[in-house]
């Protein structure tokens, strides 16, 4: 599984466009063309792909099978049902795997969402959950 | 009033002056709320005007007027 990291791209065409200088280099299907579902959810023909941005940087999770990926602020507020910023994440996560969105009816009534979420640390200040995917990742800065 | 208070909740979550929102101003591209910010809006929103807001009606919501109107209508 691939994540790219940028902090000059501003949205996802721009990384994905980015992610494919690198991808091209290492022989890889590239992303190509990224769609859009009717919720605004990026898709593209090769990989499972979900990205997700805050305060300047945007992530693009690229995977075999889908994906879904969010990053917070470590100190962003989450309302009191949704516990901390790593349940928050880990939901987010998983719902964008699904392709569902949130839903307020489950903010509403809270809970663990955390189960088979990784947290990835590799920024600092900054919570990153990614659900589904797989557990090889590679991730780059571009 | 409702969209001075509409307002003021924004204001307080997005960490802008009240004076630089209208009913026209984009949650999503003025102010670049992200979907956390939508909920923390609607929930404040729900505790400060005692309504409870549809899902549904949020994906619809794309200005501060939209949000306004909305609780108005559900208060009458």
């Amino acid at each position: 599984m691939l994540i790219f990291v940028s902090t000059s791209c501003k949205t996802t065409e721009e990384i994905a466009a980015k992610a494919d200088v690198v991808l091209a280099a290492a022989g890889k299907p590239l992303v190509g063309r990224v769609d859009r579902t009717e919720k605004g959810a990026p898709t593209c023909k090769n990989y499972g792909i979900s990205a997700t941005h805050t305060d300047g940087v945007i992530l693009l999770a690229l995977a075999d099978v889908p994906v879904g990926i969010d990053v917070e602020r470590a100190d962003r507020k989450v309302p009191d049902s949704m516990r901390s910023v790593y349940n928050w994440t880990a939901y987010e996560a998983k719902r964008k795997m699904t392709g569902e969105g949130i839903s307020l009816a489950d903010v509403r009534k809270g809970g663990d969402y955390t189960d088979g979420v990784r947290f990835h640390s590799f920024l600092e200040g900054k919570v990153v959950a990614v659900a589904g995917g797989d557990d090889d990742v590679v991730a780059a800065w571009v | 009033m409702v969209l001075e208070k509409v307002k003021e909740i924004i204001a307080n979550q997005m960490g802008v002056s009240a004076d630089e929102i209208t009913a026209a101003t984009s949650l999503k591209d003025d102010l670049q709320a992200d979907s956390l910010d939508v909920v923390e809006l609607v929930m404040a929103a729900e505790e400060v005007f005692g309504v409870e807001i549809d899902e549904e009606a949020v994906l619809t919501m794309t200005t501060v007027g939209d949000v306004v109107a909305y609780i108005e209508n559900k208060k009458n």
